[in-house]
């Protein structure tokens, strides 16, 4: 719980005049609250005992003005908290987000998409953001309320204090006893939900199995075991949740017995007044909601605490990559690209991904990556384009070492194709320009349209280039996405081009036009491309065959027909593969 | 995650059908009427017990106390504890007997929803996600519950406790309870405008809420190409645009919700001012005695409580009927391929399965997916299919269980057409074995039996001994409990299971898709071993991946295009140098 606060303090210290007003207003509205009985003591005595009409009127505006008061304070402290909960969660948000845009590839082998938008998503919102402000301020506001009104009630008569107060320990015990209770109940009830789920998953995406099998009914039978077995935990939760229930809403009732039972005899005997029995019952219902908020706090501070290391997990990472080493601003193309010996561990560090790779590409050439499935290829792509860092071995560009890069301006002169098209929600138009809109023309646009192919086809598309794509719009073919990835690639004239099996889904004549168009539009550029198709490998100027992590051949088509035993195999191999395509 | 994917499946635009999710609704309801006015009674006794509470504080104020009677005082203390304690217990008895009325009423309604999903047509399931069949059996059924079980009832309740308390109200003194009454229709009116005009608010706040993990997950599967063209600012800004509009929306909705609540609250206080100061000057005149002021000032607590409620009321039931509308949609549907009028049995296949030059397609306007395939089986023989994805492989296998009809030609079970044979009993005869499995959450023997409980243990063990299995089960033991669609068996290690399972099932005839997935040498050891053995004792087809597997199988036979294009035993097709001798050295050729 310290780890907790201590994690949270510098969001609140951000926002100080704000958090002062919530403690402050929470103070003040704990404050009236106490005050309240006190008048309705004052008005009882007054009508028990002949008061004036001035006093009863001066009593109920104090009533109205308390009551104001309440909503003030109540108004303000209520809206702070929920604003922070919300802007904590915000700010949060904000600099996981940022911090995980930043990081290498090995953060995102390490930590999978579908965990990474649990923690940003789920985490923060769900977990911390309502404690962030409402968990705790609630507490310290119940603590604020509880004071006040046993301040108030000793002031006022001591005895009737006892009485009020005598109950709550062994409602607070209770209560503890029946909460642990209610924790099994509601894990057991989270086990019976979770079991019907995977057992629905399970019936429904095996469908085919039952129902070809025709076992559609003991699959029922089953279900109903299981659908049982739900029934049963929600009703005994639900009955124990009643009575957790009595303890916070209604604990106040043997207070009041005794109030009715002692305080009427003391009042009776003239040793205390009607006014404060009635006020004290008042307070009798005050101070049992307070030691919920108190109790609360325990339980959602330990499963905040639990999101805050797990979101504290993402910020700790460091990406690999080097910045620093020398920005170098150069206004220089990229003419030459050299790996001597280069490496890369994988995350864990006990074992090289890809180890003592060499080459040299200069500009105007392709180079063909080639190789079985994990056998570095994209790897290599990744290493070229910095999104990791070398681990051994020297990478050069210009002759100079690529760390001497500032990392934006060189990823600035890189055009990238990932192997998954990447597709946002947006327009075509959008997923081409990538916000992008300094110093692009419509006339590189279009340029970038006709070298993808993608041109041809933008009639196809109902809107054109204002088509909606991604998750929620058009549907794009796969040799469609990779032409969109191209032109955003092309778009802003790359020195280097890395296409990472980036033209597998286009048909051959498609592919080859492509490359027809990008030699003409791109003369100088230095193009890397892991690729299966054969006629891209035959007429590339170099070709690396990967295997298991090392470079195992290189040289042109001729070279390593004659003297590359894998480049070979995998040659024939992708030449029977595009034969059986076409059979 | 299972409650993150709050994916109602429904087109913002689709009008409810409020009269038939009302039929719906009702009919549930009715068939249950007498559980639910047990705990309507229940929950009545409580509420009249409560309002006593009250009236036991006036008799303390006006009788005992004044009387400085001792024994009326402690009885009138013994009486509200009574009270306290009857009301408490009434309550507590409500709750589980609405807790058990609603929860049969569920469980009914799940299973009747499982009965009718199982019997559609697998177009059914290829046109929907899973994840949304799962939400309509779960998530629907329990917004019906908070309905059935909170919302009916209390809103009953909540009529029945406004207007005793205002009887017992007007009785002690009409004329301030004439003052007072008018506040609550205002107040009424108040929750309904506040849940009117924030529930399109709240769409929105949730509506935002989802588009976050969609954001996020579409930006970090596109890291490497954001990474690459230096758009973290820009994606930044995205992120921060969404942060903002997520905060702005929540914070509109929220202050809302706070100044109607505290309205509320600061009414309270009006109103109770309005009994002290009206009340006192009557107590002045002698009309009235404080007891009754007191009473008054109790029994505003009780009416102010169901203002609260009112507008949570309001949203369950719109989000019942949404949840009841998509229930009824799915109950709507009828499957197409149902069992023939005048069927024939068939017990096993006895002699052979024959594809007479049959022709499929989707629908009308698609293209043939199979042109004039034939083929024949012959018992106890087995047939491997290889072809390329999307060729027509697995609509070959899904036409012999009739899961689509066909259009031309005729499928043959014994020389009968199996348009004519009762639909349960061809897919008793025939079992599918897929690879691909998610495993039920139950013991490893539940899993292997297809959680058929009528069939005995001693199948199973006689089963694992045929296929030579001893040692896995062994190392995973019968009655070990499946986690979480067991992720704690390997993939081979579920490949396994499914395969023992389908010797347990013990059908004559076979349909095996063979997984494709690599895994370690022992455990391809194991699979080789057991689809061996299959072939051994069964009529089988195989969709092949392993050359083991396409060896051991008498015939081959390649499709390509919807077309049977070779067919005949692996040497004699090897001999042909044809499509499957290509094919073949490809799949299998050196180095693998």
């Amino acid at each position: 719980m310290n780890f907790t606060l201590k994690w949270l303090l510098p969001y609140w210290r951000r926002h100080i005049w704000r958090m002062a007003g919530i403690v402050f207003f929470g103070m003040g509205f704990a404050a009236l609250q106490a005050y309240n009985p006190i008048l309705i003591k004052n008005i009882i005595n007054g009508l028990n005992s002949h008061l004036s009409r001035e006093y009863l009127n001066h009593n109920v505006e104090l009533i109205l003005l308390v009551g104001f008061g309440l909503f003030v304070t109540n108004l303000v402290s209520q809206r702070g908290r929920a604003w922070m909960n919300a802007k904590i969660e915000w700010e949060i948000r904000r600099k996981v987000f940022d911090h995980v845009i930043g990081m290498d590839r090995n953060f995102f082998h390490r930590f999978t998409t579908g965990d990474l938008v649990t923690r940003l998503s789920d985490d923060i919102s769900e977990k911390i953001s309502w404690f962030s402000c409402s968990g705790v301020f609630r507490f310290v506001q119940a603590c604020f309320t509880l004071l006040a009104a046993v301040i108030m009630m000793f002031w006022l008569n001591r005895f009737f204090a006892l009485c009020v107060l005598a109950p709550l320990p062994f409602v607070l015990l209770l209560s503890i006893r029946t909460g642990r209770l209610l924790g099994g109940k509601y894990k057991e009830l989270q086990e019976s939900i979770t079991a019907l789920y995977d057992f629905l998953e399970t019936c429904f995406t095996g469908v085919r199995v039952i129902k070809a099998n025709a076992k559609e009914s003991s699959q029922l039978e089953f279900f109903a075991g299981r659908a049982a077995a739900q029934r049963d935990a929600e009703i005994a939760t639900a009955k124990l949740q009643v009575i957790f229930s009595y303890f916070w809403s209604e604990a106040g009732f043997v207070s009041i017995a005794l109030l009715y039972a002692l305080g009427g005899l003391m009042v009776i005997k003239g040793r205390a007044t009607l006014g404060e029995l009635v006020a004290f019952q008042f307070y009798a219902s005050m101070v049992t909601g307070p030691l919920m908020d108190i109790s609360q706090f325990v339980v959602t501070g330990n499963r905040a605490g639990v999101s805050i290391k797990r979101v504290e997990e993402l910020l700790r990472a460091r990406s690999s990559l080097k910045h620093g080493l020398g920005n170098r601003t150069t206004p220089d193309h990229i003419t030459a690209l050299e790996f001597r010996g280069a490496g890369l561990r994988d995350p864990k560090g006990d074992e090289m991904l890809v180890r003592g790779v060499s080459f040299r590409a200069v500009r105007g050439q392709r180079v063909a990556v080639v190789g079985k499935i994990g056998s570095g290829k994209s790897t290599l792509l990744a290493l070229a384009l910095r999104l990791s860092e070398h681990d051994e071995g020297e990478m050069l560009v210009n002759g100079a070492d690529i760390r001497e890069w500032d990392l934006r301006l060189f990823r600035g002169r890189v055009g990238y194709i990932s192997q998954e098209a990447a597709i946002f929600t947006g327009t075509l138009r959008e997923n081409i320009l990538m916000d992008r809109s300094f110093g692009v023309t419509d006339r590189m646009l279009e340029k970038a349209l006709e070298t993808s192919q993608l041109k041809r086809e933008l009639l196809k598309f109902p809107k054109g280039l204002d088509t909606v794509i991604g998750t929620r719009g058009f549907t794009l073919s796969g040799g469609q996405k990779q032409r969109v990835a191209i032109a955003r690639a092309l778009l802003t004239g790359p020195d280097v081009l890395l296409l990472d099996d980036a033209t597998s889904a286009m048909d051959a004549q498609t592919e080859h036009n492509f490359w027809l168009a990008f030699r003409r539009e791109h003369p100088e550029a230095l193009c890397l491309a892991v690729t299966h198709r054969v006629k891209t490998i035959e007429t590339s100027d170099l070709i690396l065959v990967m295997d298991e992590g090392r470079l195992a051949e290189q040289g042109t088509h001729s070279e390593l027909l004659r003297g590359g035993i894998l480049y070979r195999q995998i040659y024939e191999r992708s030449k029977l593969a595009e034969g059986l395509d076409r059979a | 995650m299972h409650f993150d994917g709050q994916d109602d499946g429904q087109d913002p635009k689709e009008r409810i059908n409020y009269k038939a999710t009302f039929r719906l609704l009702y009919s549930l309801l009715s068939e249950r009427k007498g559980p639910f006015l047990v705990a309507f009674l229940y929950m009545s006794a409580g509420t009249l017990l409560n309002l006593l509470i009250p009236v036991i504080a006036k008799y303390v104020i006006d009788r005992a106390l004044p009387a400085k009677d001792q024994a009326s005082l402690l009885l009138a203390a013994g009486a509200y504890l009574l009270a306290t304690i009857l009301v408490l217990f009434f309550n507590y008895l409500q709750v589980a007997q609405l807790a058990r009325a609603g929860q049969d009423l569920i469980v009914d309604l799940k299973q009747r929803m499982l009965r009718h999903m199982l019997s559609l047509d697998l177009e059914f399931y290829s046109a929907t996600p899973v994840g949304r069949l799962t939400a309509r059996v779960q998530s629907d059924t329990s917004t019906l519950y908070v309905l059935f079980t909170n919302t009916v009832i209390t809103i009953f309740n909540d009529a029945l406790m406004f207007s005793a308390a205002a009887c017992v109200m007007a009785y002690s003194d009409l004329k301030l309870t004439l003052i007072l009454l008018p506040l609550f229709p205002l107040l009424a009116f108040m929750g309904w405008l506040f849940a009117r005009i924030t529930s399109p608010m709240y769409v929105k706040v949730r509506k935002i809420a989802s588009e976050i993990p969609g954001f996020l997950t579409e930006q970090l599967n596109g890291i490497s190409v954001l990474q690459a063209f230096g758009r973290e600012t820009a994606v930044s800004g995205k992120m921060e645009d969404l942060n903002r509009r997520k905060f702005t929306a929540e914070m509109r909705v929220e202050l809302y919700g706070v100044v109607f609540f505290l309205s509320i609250v600061l009414l309270n206080p009006a109103a109770t001012a309005t009994v002290f100061g009206i009340g006192g000057r009557l107590v002045m005149g002698g009309g009235v005695t404080v007891g009754v002021i007191v009473m008054f000032v109790l029994y505003l607590g009780y009416l102010f409580e169901p203002i609260f409620r009112l507008s949570d009321h309001l949203s369950v039931i719109q989000s019942s009927f949404s949840a009841g509308h998509r229930i009824a949609r799915i109950l709507e549907l009828r499957p197409t391929l149902t069992e023939p009028r005048k069927p024939r049995y068939l017990s096993s296949m006895r002699d052979s399965i024959e594809f007479r030059n049959v022709w499929m397609r989707y629908n009308e306007e698609a293209g043939w997916v199979l042109r004039n395939v034939s083929f024949t089986l012959a018992r106890g023989r087995s047939l491997a299919i290889l072809g390329e994805t999307g060729g027509g492989k697995t609509t070959v296998t899904s036409l012999l269980f009739r899961f689509y009809d066909f259009q031309k030609g005729h499928i043959l079970v014994d020389g009968t057409d199996i348009r004519g044979l009762s639909l349960a009993s061809l897919r008793s005869a025939i079992g599918l074995v897929q690879q691909d499995i998610y495993l039920f959450p139950g013991t490893v023997m539940e899993n292997l039996k297809l959680m058929d409980a009528a069939i005995p243990d001693a199948r199973v063990h006689d089963a694992i001994r045929l296929m030579g299995l001893e040692a896995f089960f062994r190392k995973h033991p019968l009655d070990k409990k499946v986690q979480e669609k067991g992720a704690n068996l390997s993939i081979g290690e579920k490949q396994v299971i499914s395969l023992a399972r389908a010797m347990v099932l013990d059908q004559e005839v076979l349909v095996l898709d063979e997984a494709t997935s690599n895994m370690d040498p022992h455990t391809e050891r194991l699979i080789t071993a057991a689809i061996g053995n299959l072939l051994k004792h069964k009529t089988v087809i195989i969709i092949a991946h392993r050359l083991s597997t396409v060896r051991n199988a008498d015939r081959v036979m390649m499709i390509s295009g919807g077309e049977v294009k070779e067919l005949g035993t692996h040497d004699e097709l090897l001999a042909k140098d044809g499509l499957y001798s290509r094919y073949y050295r490809l799949q299998f050729g050196e180095g693998e």
